[in-house]
């Protein structure tokens, strides 16, 4: 069994790597056959796959911190503080995205009969002959219209309390009423009494207006979405805890940095002292007070990053490049040792 | 631990973790700036967003790769380019191939729209017309590939962050391929993300002017690609967005002060006091060697 399956992550392995080898290196065309035909549908899948990849942390993350916690082992409360973390940002990012999919599904019928009003027309002038009449499919569009713009809407502009949005609130709402004034007139037209040729434009005009009803709603929704429960505790969470504390963990180098640099920095050599004068005239030359010192360290500082900075960097970069390489290959052709090697016993 | 400096002329480290504090916080709660130092990588992306001309039908991308570990550098350089583009009204998309930025997509367009409608009260910028959020899309350098193949990018990205369709939105009512991309600035703080755009956002007798953002860390990788040209312009973390901030307001008087032009100067008070402990450090250290 473990022979197989290290035949087949091997060979998964590639073939995925060989596709997207010749994909990029092959032309577009050869011959009339197109290598990257379904390119897009190949992407998809491997995005699909390293998506599959945050489920696998969340099992990972289930397993490892929940053992700690039943078996209360050392550090079981900072696990728990991570997994009631976890669950509540999962709870109110399900309300959150709830929220906004009922919010879209409201305007999702106004976008389905507009390009139903489109279709028609298509259909009509492709003559297509196993339909019913344009002007009996437009009495039935025209109907279904009716009966979605009827439909009583409640928007909570009050819950807006900011005032420039709420007044841009209102131009949304004021716009979209006047969009459903359009429709009506347009509807007032009965397709039976018409011809094909005059159905037509106005099933264009009725898809246009229908269209941009829908967006002008989708706006609104969104802005009133903004101002909703849901919303400010998904703000206060994201925003107010996870933003303020990843900025803050990665402003904490700062200090350190500072720290080293007193306690470690010292010119115990050529090499030291040369790296210094470099730095400092570096920093100098992009802070304001550089400017108090001399008006040429900023120039200084662009030539030293543009000469022997950009020297050092282009070879380091050729260098790690080849390294790079070097591995993808060893990993492409599964030479690299790894979780799936043939030495590995099975526990 | 001493609280002060000992005979062995050894600092206690809470002095210096005071000193960068007070360094970096004095100039944000007392809202003190001091020019920037001029920097000639800002200016050529300033130069290069000033002289854009859209033709119709072309529009820009911005790409917000960053997280809450990099907003103070790359958020305030992604704020002063969307400024200039809105003020200048080029029409631009703004999307990330990192989950962690999605929530900026929105926050910062409309923090810039919300300080100009407070400068120009007869102006108004909206949503769709001006700009569009497309949100967070996976794939990094697969979509990036995906982005150069496509014949219409529509359909390849086909609706916006709020579902709305892209056919329905009048900025993206005439671009088609990437060649429709006239400008394109992206900001990052990760490693490897900025080399894909470089060698996938482009396509035969195409490339976009292209401007990048990057932490202060990554300014020497970045510079590689300036000399080169395969960038137009480099804002050079909390300094570049600096600069790039007081070349706005040279040319917008009414212009009020902005986050990145304090934070620059907090900056720089907090460099020139690890300069001056590294100096210190050097000569107690000699001292203390020859007592």
């Amino acid at each position: 069994m473990g022979g197989y399956r290290n035949i087949l992550i091997r060979l998964v392995t590639f073939l995925g790597g060989i596709y997207f080898f010749l994909e990029f290196l092959l032309p577009e065309e050869i011959n009339g056959f197109k290598f990257g035909t379904y390119h897009q549908q190949i992407t998809n899948g491997f995005i699909v796959v390293g998506t599959m990849a945050f489920a696998l942390g969340i099992i990972n993350l289930l397993m490892a911190h929940g053992s700690k916690i039943l078996y209360r082992r050392k550090g079981s409360l900072y696990s728990a503080a991570l997994i009631i973390g976890m669950f509540v940002m999962l709870v109110v990012s399900i309300y959150d995205w709830r929220a906004t999919s009922r919010d879209n599904q409201k305007t999702e019928n106004l976008f389905n009969l507009a390009s139903f009003a489109l279709q028609i027309n298509a259909d009509d002038q492709a003559a297509k002959t196993n339909l019913l009449p344009i002007a009996q499919r437009t009495k039935i569009l025209y109907d279904a219209v009716n009966q979605e713009i009827k439909t009583n809407e409640n928007f909570e502009i009050d819950l807006i309390n900011d005032q420039r949005k709420k007044n841009l609130a209102n131009s949304y709402l004021e716009d979209y009423k006047n969009k459903l004034n359009q429709i009506e007139n347009i509807l007032n037209n009965s397709p039976e009494s018409l011809v094909a040729q005059e159905i037509i434009p106005l099933n264009q005009n009725l898809a246009q207006n229908l269209n941009q009803a829908a967006v002008i709603k989708r706006k609104l929704l969104a802005l009133i979405y903004e101002f909703s429960k849901v919303k400010a505790i998904y703000k206060i969470l994201y925003e107010g805890l996870f933003t303020a504390c990843g900025s803050a963990m990665f402003a904490l180098l700062g200090f350190y940095i500072a720290s080293a640099a007193f306690r470690a920095f010292r010119i115990r050599s050529m090499e030291s002292a040369i790296m210094l004068t470099a730095a400092t005239l570096v920093m100098l030359g992009q802070i304001p007070f550089g400017l108090w010192i001399s008006e040429d360290l900023p120039t200084i500082r662009l030539w030293l990053l543009q000469v022997p900075s950009s020297a050092a960097f282009r070879a380091i970069k050729i260098g790690a490049s080849v390294a790079l390489l070097s591995m993808a290959c060893r990993m492409w052709l599964s030479i690299e040792s790894g979780s799936f090697a043939e030495n590995k016993k099975e526990v | 631990m001493n609280f002060a400096l000992n005979k062995n002329f050894k600092l206690d480290r809470r002095i210096i973790y005071l000193l960068v504090a007070l360094a970096l916080s004095i100039p944000l709660i007392y809202k003190y700036s001091l020019t920037p130092a001029r920097m000639h990588a800002a200016d050529l992306l300033y130069d290069q967003v000033n002289q854009l001309k859209l033709e119709a039908g072309n529009i820009a991308f911005v790409s917000l790769d960053w997280g809450p570990s990099t907003i103070a550098e790359n958020g305030a350089q992604s704020e002063v380019v969307i400024e200039h583009l809105l003020r200048k009204r080029v029409p631009f998309a703004l999307f990330s191939t990192y989950a962690l930025a999605e929530s900026y997509l929105d926050s910062i367009p409309e923090k810039i729209i919300k300080r100009l409608t407070e400068e120009f009260p007869d102006q108004h910028w909206e949503y769709g017309k001006d700009w569009v959020n497309l949100g967070y899309k996976p794939g990094a350098g697969l979509l990036l590939q995906s982005l150069a193949k496509s014949e219409n990018l529509v359909e390849l990205f086909n609706k916006d962050a709020n579902g709305t369709p892209l056919n329905q939105i009048e900025v993206f009512k005439n671009v088609k391929k990437l060649e429709n991309i006239s400008f394109l600035a992206q900001f990052t703080g990760l490693q490897g993300v900025f080399d894909m755009y470089v060698q996938f956002f482009q396509k035969t007798n195409y490339k976009p002017v292209f401007g990048h953002g990057c932490t202060s860390i990554t300014i020497p990788e970045a510079f590689v690609y300036l000399d080169s040209g395969q960038i137009s312009g480099l804002l050079e973390g909390i300094a570049g967005a600096a600069w790039y901030s007081q070349r706005l307001s040279q040319d917008n008087p009414k212009r009020s002060v902005d986050q990145g032009i304090l934070i620059n100067t907090g900056l720089g008070v907090a460099h020139l006091i690890i300069i001056l402990l590294i100096i210190a450090g050097n000569l107690f250290a000699l001292v203390a060697k020859r007592l």
